[in-house]
Parts: C-alpha cells; structure tokens; sequence
C-alpha cells in the first residue's frame, strides 16, 4: 500500500486557528495503558454548526467531556470562546448548552420543577424561551421525566441547552436510541432553532446522515485523532475510488498519472473480479490537476459514507 | 445561585423521607422515655440515646446515604449535575453537609428529648448534657463520614458494610480483645457514655473524630482518582465474578471468626479444690476451704439446694442457673460478695450467722439466681421491689413457717420506713429512691411485707403469680419479641397475677401494715429504733482544708434530747463513698466510716476530706446497735463537694 506522510486536510497542532469559538490544540488523554485522544486537533468558528464525527469508540465522548471541562487533559491546549477552559470551567459551560447522549435528568423532576432546579446555574436562563419550546415540542409541563420516552427526553435537554442562550450549543450523539422517525424530527429542531438563534452547534455523531443533514463542516475522528477537519463537498471530492477488471490490472499500477505524494491510498483489492482502489488527494492536487484516467480504469460512485468508512478504515 | 439549587433540590427530593425518618426518630424515643419512667431512677433517660445510637441511628444514617449519595450515583444523575456550570466538588460537599447536618438534628432533638426526662431524676447540669450532646455528635460524624465513604463505593458498598460489621462484632464481643481504650468503642462505653459528667473524653472524641475525618476524607479522594473514573466504575453493577469473589471473602470471613471463637470459647469457673461440697440439679457447690468448715458448708449447700429445688417447682423453671460460694472466714458476717456474671457466684462468711444472718445470706443467693434466670431484668427498677420482696419471702416462709422474730423485726423496720417517709408506699416508682435513703434491707423489708400481705389475703398462689410474671421471663432476644413483651405495663402485670390494682394493693398492705404496729413484739422493737435525724456539711476550714462535719437531731417530741441520745444502745456511724459520675444504684460500704456516740446539738463526725471540689460523695448516716440485724439508715444524701 502506497501512503504519504503528510495527509491532505488532516488537522495539525502546527495550525493555530484565530477567531474560533472552540479549539482544541494536541490533546492527549489516556486512561491507564489505554490512549483514548492522541494528539486530537480540531477548530470551531462563530456561527457555524460543526459535525464531530468518528465511530464508537473513536474518542468523541471523551473529547466533548474535556470540552466541558468534566475531565482534564493530560496534554495539549483547549480554548473555549477565545480563553483557556482551565481558567474559568464554570464561567465558560454557563455559555455552554449541553445535550448528553444520555438524557440523565432527574426521573422524579417534571420539565416545570426541571426549569426551576436548572435556572440557578445559568445566569442568561431565558425562561419564556424555556417555555415557548416546551410547548412547540408538546412536552407535558406536569409530568414526571420518568416516564418520558427517549425522544421526549432528548428534546427537553434541547430545550433546556436552548434556554440557556448558549454561545456554544454541544449536542453528544443526542439521537442515540431513538427510532429514524424521533430520529428525523430531532435534527429538524436543531436546525430550525440554531438557525433561529444563530449559536455555534457543535454536533457529534457516528451517524453520516445526520452530519450531512445538519452540518456545514466536519472533523473525523479515529483512533483520538483527527483524520480530516474541513468542509463536507470538499472531503467528497477528495476522495475517490476506481476499479479495473483484474484481467487488465498490473500490480502497483495506479487509475492515473499521478504523484505519488499528492495523494494518499486509503484502500486497494480484489472484489467481484475487479481491482479496487480508493485513493484522497490534498485540496491543491484537486485544484491544479486534472484527472486522466489510464486504459481500463473505471470512476465508481461514494456516497460521504463509502468516503467516512474509508478514512477511518485507514486511520 | 448554584449551591441555593443543588440544596433546594435535595431538599425537594427528601423532604418527605426526612420528615418520616425524624418523626419516627422521634416518636421511638418518646415511646421508649415513656416506657423508662417507670424506672427513671435506675436507668437514665440518656441510655436511650445510647441505644439510639448504637441501633436505629446507624440505619437512619444508611437511609439517608442511600437516598442523598447511592442513589444519585447509581442512577446515573450525577452525570447530569457534573455538566452543569458548577464546582466539581461543590455538589458533594453540599450532599455531605446536608446529610450531616440533617444527622447531627435528628440526634441532637432525641437528645434534648432525653434530657428534658432526665431532668425528673437527675441534676442534669448544663455541661453534662454538652458532654452527651458532644459524644453523640462526634459519633453521628463518623457514622455518616463510613456511609458517606462507603455511599461511593457503588454495589462495593454492600460487602463493605458486611466486613466493617464484621470488624466491630469482632473487636466489640470478641473476649481477647480489650476496647476499653480504643475510640469509638471507649466512647461508646454502656456506663461513661451515660453517666460521665465531670471529665471529658478528650483521647476518645479526638480519636473517633480522626476516624470520622479519615472516612470523610477517603470519600473524597475517592471522587478524585482517575477524575472520579474508580467511582464511576463502582457504580456499575457487579459481575458474577465479583459476587463470587465476595462470597469467598465472606467464607473465609466466617471460618475465620468462628476459629476464633472456638478458640476462645470460656470455662465456667469451677473449683478444683478437694473441699467442695457439690451438690447436682440445681447445681451448687460450696468450697470450704478448711475441713473444721465441712459440716457447716454442707449445711449451707443443703439448704439452699432444697430451696431451689422447691422454687424450681413451684414456679415451673426448667433450669436454675449454678451456684457457686466460696467461705470467707476473715470477712465481716455482713460482708457479701456477689457475682452474676456465671451463674451466680458468692463469697461470704456464714460462720457466726444466727438464723436471721442466714436469712439475708440465701436471700441474696436467691437474689442471684432470679436475677440470673432473667439476664439481669429482675434488677429493672419496676421489677426490682418485687425481686427483692419474694427473695426474702421465699427464705422466710416460701417452705416453711416465718419466725416470728425475723417477721417482727423485717415488720418493725417496714413501719419505720413508712412512717419516716409516707411516699416510700410506691414501690414501684420510688424504689430507687427509698434504697437509697434507707438503705437495701429496710427497702427490702417494705416489699418483703407487701409479699406478706398478698400471702395472707390472696394466698401463697398469689405471691406465686406475682414472681411468675416479673422474675422469669428474660429479655426477648428479638425487637418484636420485646415490643410484645412491653405491651403490658407493670400495673396491667401486677393487676394480672394479683387480681388487684396497684392502688387497691398498696392501700390494702398499707392498712394490713398498719395494724400491726400495736403488737407488743413490734412495738418493742419500734421503740428501740433511735428517734433522730441527720445532716451533713460540705465545710472548708481556715487552711482550706476540706472537711464532712455531720450532726443529729432528736425528733418533736423528745424531752431531754441529749440525754435520750447519749442513752441509745448503738452507735452512730458516718459512712462515706466516692460514688464518681455515675448516679446509678449505689449501696455505701462500710470501708470509709467514722464511728462515735450519739449525741445532739453538736457536730458528731467531723473527718478531714480526701476529696476534691467537683467530686460526688454518697454520704450516710447509720444507727448499729443490738436489736437489729443490720443498720438503720437515718440520713442519706448524695452531695457533690464544692
């Protein structure tokens, strides 16, 4: 397999964003032997709703958990609106809205006792805002959260991060659990109400549909690294994948006349009696060279998904 | 802001469980006062607390571990709160604050309860009860610094709670292992913790409190390692690998405490003399130590066997407990020794008794057994009279006929009583009271009439029931079992086994007493009982020095008072004890005394003091003379030097 060492739109600890409402500047966290973040990069900018996207296990829970200053790095830089998050954990989360994967409210609490337990933490606590979303999600004011269901749940932590009036809006794989249709109505609030309020979101997830539903930029996380941190066309367009018929495939031959260190090989093999080789190209390889296939080399459709499942397979 | 909500929250959340657990709280201490009122002079109102304490106290604080700290863990809310803008120690501070706080309450107010009851019975002085409000806060900060600790430890917390209990039973029952001195036990001592009022336990409080810090501070560094990862991984159920590795702890726990037992399991004393008269069911053996002492040993061993095995008869016992003398020829004939511990175990010098002497002897060999077979409940103070009573009518009259010397001067010495202080008729409540300013014999005297009475009116069976419902039964081993057993209260007893009420009783033997006041060998008796009084003065001289002066005075009515007591047959004898802070039942030995003529007018006894100023003396004054077996009391008081 072919490789290169420096890959195209990886995020990198040389790079000092300005101007972000998050950063994150190689960190590092391990529990015991076990490297959970390992050298993670990545930039968050005004206004933008932001896809943090990696699979189970990649390192996202634990990211957002430093974010939210609940743990602490063992290495590296986290600013959070422009100021250390170590300097000030409880001034910045009361900028924060915060929706966890798991809606762990009290199950005694109904949503008005919920707001009047809440409203004490945060001092920009909008409490007609709080009430106006409880009655646009339809939540039952008087009933216990217990015996609410998981979209219920996830759309009452929504509602209290949004009443907030939050500067940052972190939101941890909030569909988790839910049926595609809960699943669908969920991610149509978010956007229709940080469209509304304008609040930079940023969204984690494993699931590709929900970033491309929501999201306007991406970081891929692998392994607690960032394999690509840009916009979602651009990540499209860099990575493609040809196939030849094996009777025409000569080992070590590539689908076109390209350098070997503009681009990266994330896969290469034999299926169905073709040889098959995804390869990503840096953004200025995209912009300066043009592709010409060699003889008997074949274009195969990606979806964002094909190109995910390929990044990480290769992280 | 923040700190206002987590409170008001927990506040919400608890109110409720609070509320029930401080009522309940409440309401079983004033049920059990309720219940101790009855005998507020032999046991304090604070022994409640201590009960309180060392039983329902440590599941109140399990309670509310449970509902403030396990279940917010357990449940996964403590997610919830830890992403909210605030202190990452400020929500378990807060938690740990409330619950104690909350604790420290529901002691305090079962305290105060406690005190405002003791206050019938006892001096409670200001510093005395800071002193049990201080004892009892320091330990209701360690329980709750263990629950706290223990709260954090997930389902681990239920195998912890399984071996400190384990610890504690073994360090607290276990005989090789002395806790006299090692906090929290010293503090928790069944005698200190109650009565000691002069000096404070500093090395106790300050040893419990240093435990109490290390549990509290072990929690929080709990929360700390691995940023409260540990913690998080506690919370999670256990595997079946852990359920077995608790269960072979516990085994080997258990094999391990009953080695330990096995290995100190006590003998029953024996004597492995060859001068033992042993005598089998009722087991009673008598060591004599000298072959010129056989005949009366055996003498003695015959007796008293015949007694017990009469009274196991008559009142249905399935077993009575050994008992073992020893003679002491060296002793004063008075001079008993008396143990409960094993059976009963007696040490006495009988060989100068005349039949009255061996009277008091067997009584307090039977006062022994009774209180044995009831592990100690007989000796209750609503009990107490009736112990006391039928012992000596049992070895009066229980198998044979009374003599009529004893029934005179036991009549004569009851009469006095009475009429010295005509409250002395409740038994039931004033035992403690009239023991104390009568002393022993003459208490015993009045219920040993009452005994009388029920025989010559209601006939022996009478007296019969009456031992059957209050010397028999011991405490139940179980909490309802006691419940049970503490629905019928000492009047529903004493109305059950007599037929009658105690008014209807007492006003009865009062009157039957009453007439018996003319008969010529009463008479004779009650007028050689000196007509005086005394008193005694704490005084310190010029130097400083602190002295007892105590003086006497002849009752209304005597012509010539110095004459009439320098004519009295007997002496008058000042008797003095350090009683210590304990203001149990206390009978003054005849150790410290001065003995001198009586007189009137004049200070009799005047000693130089070995006490200090805050010490608690019981002092006495005694009439010994020909005519009566034992002293007559004419003056106690219990007097604290200043």
């Amino acid at each position: 397999m072919t490789d290169v060492s420096t890959p195209p739109n990886r995020g990198s600890a040389a790079t000092v964003p300005v101007g972000t409402v998050l950063s994150l500047r190689d960190i590092r966290k391990s529990f015991g032997s076990l490297n959970v973040l390992d050298g993670l990069n990545l930039a968050v900018y005004p206004g933008e709703v932001f896809g943090f996207l990696g699979r189970n296990g990649a390192g996202k829970s634990t990211a957002i958990r430093l974010i939210m200053g609940i743990t602490r790095s063992d290495s590296g830089q986290i600013n959070v609106f422009g100021q250390p998050l170590q300097d000030d954990v409880v001034g910045i989360r009361q900028r924060i809205g915060y929706v966890a994967q798991d809606q762990n409210m009290y199950p005694w609490m109904t949503p008005r006792v919920l707001a009047r337990f809440v409203r004490g933490f945060y001092p920009r606590w909008d409490e007609q805002r709080y009430w106006s979303l409880v009655n646009d999600f339809e939540l039952p004011a008087k009933r216990r959260i217990g015996t609410f269901s998981g979209g219920m749940k996830a759309k009452l932590a929504l509602t209290v991060a949004l009443a907030t009036r939050p500067e940052l809006l972190i939101l941890d794989e909030p569909t988790a659990g839910m049926d595609p249709v809960a699943r669908r109505e969920f991610l149509d609030l978010v956007r229709e109400q940080t469209q509304r309020d304008g609040a930079t979101t940023f969204f984690s997830t494993h699931l590709i549909d929900e970033i491309e539903a929501v999201a306007e930029r991406i970081a891929i996380v692998e392994s607690g690294q960032t394999v690509y941190d840009g916009a979602l066309d651009p990540l499209r367009n860099s990575v493609n994948r040809w196939s030849i018929p094996m009777s025409l495939y000569v080992p070590g031959a590539l689908p076109g006349n390209f350098a070997l260190d503009s681009l990266r090989v994330l896969s290469e093999g034999e299926r169905q009696g073709r040889w098959h080789m995804t390869l990503q190209f840096s953004e200025t390889t995209l912009a300066t060279t043009e592709i010409v296939l060699n003889d008997g080399w074949r274009h195969d459709v990606m979806s964002l998904e094909d190109v995910f499942i390929a990044l990480v397979s290769n992280a | 802001m923040a700190a206002i909500s987590l409170l008001a929250k927990d506040v919400r959340e608890h109110r409720m469980a609070a509320l029930f657990l401080l009522a309940g709280s409440v309401g079983v201490v004033l049920l059990l006062l309720a219940q101790n009122r009855a005998a507020a002079y032999s046991m304090s109102s604070f022994e409640i607390v201590r009960f309180a304490l060392i039983s329902f106290l440590p599941l109140i604080t399990l309670i509310v571990g449970n509902r403030l700290i396990v279940r917010e863990y357990l449940s996964g809310t403590r997610q919830f709160v830890e992403a909210l803008p605030v202190g990452q120690n400020l929500p378990l501070l807060l938690k740990y604050a409330t619950g104690l706080i909350y604790l420290e309450l529901v002691a305090i107010v079962m305290v105060l309860l406690a005190a405002q009851a003791a206050g019938f019975a006892d001096d409670v002085t200001l510093d005395y009860l800071l002193l049990i409000i201080g004892k009892t806060a320091v330990m209701v900060w360690l329980y709750w610094s263990i629950v706290f600790c223990f709260s954090l430890c997930g389902y681990l917390r239920l195998a912890l709670y399984l071996v400190t209990a384990a610890i504690v039973a073994l360090l607290a029952f276990y005989p090789g292992i002395n806790t006299d001195a090692v906090p929290p036990f010293a503090l928790m001592d069944d005698q200190l913790f109650v009565f000691e009022r002069d000096l404070i336990p500093w090395f106790d409080l300050t040893g419990t409190a240093v435990l109490a810090f290390c549990f509290t501070a072990a929690g929080f560094l709990l929360t700390r390692i691995g940023e409260g990862s540990v913690v998080e991984r506690l919370a999670k159920p256990m595997t079946r690998r852990d359920y077995v590795a608790l269960g072979v702890l516990a085994a080997a726990g258990l094999a391990v405490w009953s080695t330990l037992l096995e290995r100190n399991q006590r003998q029953a004393i024996e004597f492995s003399s060859q001068q033992v008269i042993r005598l089998d069911d009722p087991f009673v053996s008598v060591l004599y130590a000298d072959e010129t002492y056989r005949a009366s040993a055996a003498a003695l061993a015959k007796r008293n066997s015949d007694s017990l095995i009469a009274l196991q008869a008559s009142l249905g016992l399935a077993r009575i407990p050994d008992v073992r003398l020893v003679l002491a020829p060296s002793r004063d004939k008075h001079d008993i020794d008396y143990a409960t511990a094993d059976g009963v175990f007696i040490t006495a010098n009988w060989l100068e008794h005349d039949s009255y002497d061996d009277a008091i002897l067997d009584s307090v060999i039977l006062h022994g057994v009774l209180s044995a077979q009831t592990g100690g409940r007989a000796m209750f103070e609503p009990y107490h009279w009736v112990l006391d009573g039928f012992t000596r009518w049992w070895v009066e009259q229980g198998t044979q006929p009374v003599r009529s010397e004893h029934r005179n001067e036991l009549t004569a010495r009851a009469l006095w009583v009475l009429d010295t202080d005509p409250l002395a008729v409740d038994l039931v409540s004033r035992w403690q009271l009239t023991a104390d300013r009568f002393s022993y014999p003459s208490a015993e005297s009045l219920a040993w009439s009452v005994m009388s009475y029920l025989e010559h009116t209601e006939g022996r069976s009478a007296v019969l029931s009456l031992a059957l419902e209050f010397l028999t039964t011991p405490v139940r081993p179980t909490v309802l079992g006691t419940v049970t057993d503490r629905q019928a209260g000492v009047a529903q007893r004493i109305d059950r086994a007599t037929g009658m009420s105690p008014d209807m009783l007492f006003s009865g033997w009062r009157s039957w007493l009453d007439n018996q006041r003319t008969e010529a060998g009463i008479v004779s008796l009650r007028d050689r009982i000196p007509a005086l009084s005394g008193s005694v003065t704490s005084v310190s001289d010029e130097s400083g020095v602190h002295r007892l002066e105590a003086s006497y005075t002849a009752q209304a009515g005597i012509e010539r008072p110095e004459v009439y007591a320098s004519g009295l047959n007997g002496s008058c004898i000042l008797k003095h004890d350090y009683i210590g802070p304990f203001d149990t039942e206390f009978e003054v030995a005849d150790d410290y005394q001065d003995e001198a003529d009586c007189q009137v007018g004049v200070v009799v006894h005047s000693i130089g003091s070995v006490y200090s100023p805050g010490d608690r003396v019981f002092i006495a004054l005694d009439f010994e003379g020909p005519d009566f077996h034992q002293p007559l009391r004419l003056h106690a008081e219990r007097l604290t030097v200043r």
